[in-house]
């Protein structure tokens, strides 16, 4: 696509000037420039595809219509980590919340459902040494809190600085040190022989 | 267990980018010396990769319907009337609209390819709804919206 070439190159902030001036094609150019992190940094929250992609067009729902409150004093990027971190507690508390799995009427109504098995539609080849060291790191990053699996992914798989972190998470930067630290023992540990 | 006095902690830091950099450099020349933080290293690099290793990726056509998707969700938010999109030029919400139709019956085709995403054919039928969906920005340039909202307006 020659088209997007050019685009890939422009800066957040110019392209969210033309989606409050009521570009469409704006818009979409932003949710198409942050789709993968997204979807990812959610899966890397929920350690569930589905509940991932659910996580992630939530989060573009709620960033998009937050734009106009977005001073640009932070980057797009950590706004926008901010929001899917929320949005991960919101469908947490949704999950648990009393006849959740009986109470289809919230959902039936909405056309938007997800009428499919993300793990279907995933470009993976799960070979059988792959699926085990799929397995195990699952197992790893479930065992940690919330809150150090945030932060391990926000820095490991997203690259954020500490800093940023803390301005994401609303922590301390200590408290994110600390959150990294017991998350990489944890970690290392329970990979431990297959690595 | 190491006793050379650099921390597993320091060599954490040092592995995501996080020390200053006359710091870093000499963690730097200290591993070339020190085999157990080497060793240490290597794991904590290897844990690293590990997890970057969670991240998956989706064929182009299910990124642009997740896409349609979200953008139908902002139009129905839209139409419930929680607007947050006054902000907007007046004439935004009309053009999103006729858009989010145009992109909800392309969309919806799609959804019900998904069950059989498997077979050849399907994935051909939705990379053509793709490539339509594609087609509507080149559309819109063509103030194709425009007309659309026209007609929205004699409606109402
Ligand atoms: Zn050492």
């Amino acid at each position: 696509m020659e088209k997007n070439r050019d685009q890939k190159h422009r800066e957040d902030s110019e392209i969210i000037k033309e989606i409050l001036r009521g570009s469409g094609p704006a818009m979409n150019e932003l949710i198409k420039k942050y789709q993968k992190r997204v979807y990812n940094t959610a899966y890397g929250m929920s350690l569930n595809y589905d509940t991932a992609w659910d996580i992630s067009q939530e989060a573009f729902v709620k960033a998009v219509r937050a734009l106009p409150s977005f001073r640009g004093d932070s980057s797009f990027w950590t706004f926008l980590c901010r929001i899917v971190i929320n949005t991960f507690y919101d469908h947490k508390r949704k999950v648990k919340s009393p006849g959740y799995a009986a109470n289809f009427s919230d959902y039936s109504d909405d056309e938007d459902k997800r009428m499919f098995e993300v793990r279907d539609v995933i470009n993976i080849e799960e070979d059988f040494e792959k699926k085990e060291l799929k397995d195990r790191l699952k197992s790893a990053l479930s065992a940690l809190t919330d809150a150090q699996r945030q932060v391990f992914i926000l820095k490991n798989n997203e690259g954020l600085k500490i800093r940023e972190i803390a301005g994401v998470l609303n922590i301390s930067e200590g408290t994110v040190k600390s959150h990294l630290n017991r998350s990489v023992e944890k970690i290392k540990n329970e990979l431990g022989g297959i690595l | 267990m190491k006793n050379c006095g650099v921390s597993s902690e320091a060599l954490a830091e040092y592995i995501f980018g996080e020390m200053e950099p006359s710091e870093a450099s000499r963690i730097a020349g200290h591993i070339k010396e020190c085999s157990a933080c080497r060793e240490e290293i290597k794991k904590l690099s290897a844990v690293s990769e590990a997890v970057k290793s969670i991240e998956v990726d989706f064929s182009g056509d299910i990124w642009d319907m997740q896409r349609a998707s979200i953008i139908r969700k902002l139009e129905k938010k839209e139409k419930q009337n929680v607007s947050i999109f006054r902000v907007f030029s007046p004439g935004f919400m009309l053009k999103t609209a006729g858009a989010a139709a145009l992109i909800f019956i392309l969309a919806a085709a799609g959804f019900k390819a998904f069950d059989y995403i498997k077979t050849v054919e399907s994935r051909q039928a939705i990379a053509g709804n793709t490539e339509m969906l594609q087609n509507l920005e080149i559309l819109e340039r063509l103030d194709f919206y425009e007309k659309i909202s026209a007609g929205k307006k004699q409606e109402s």
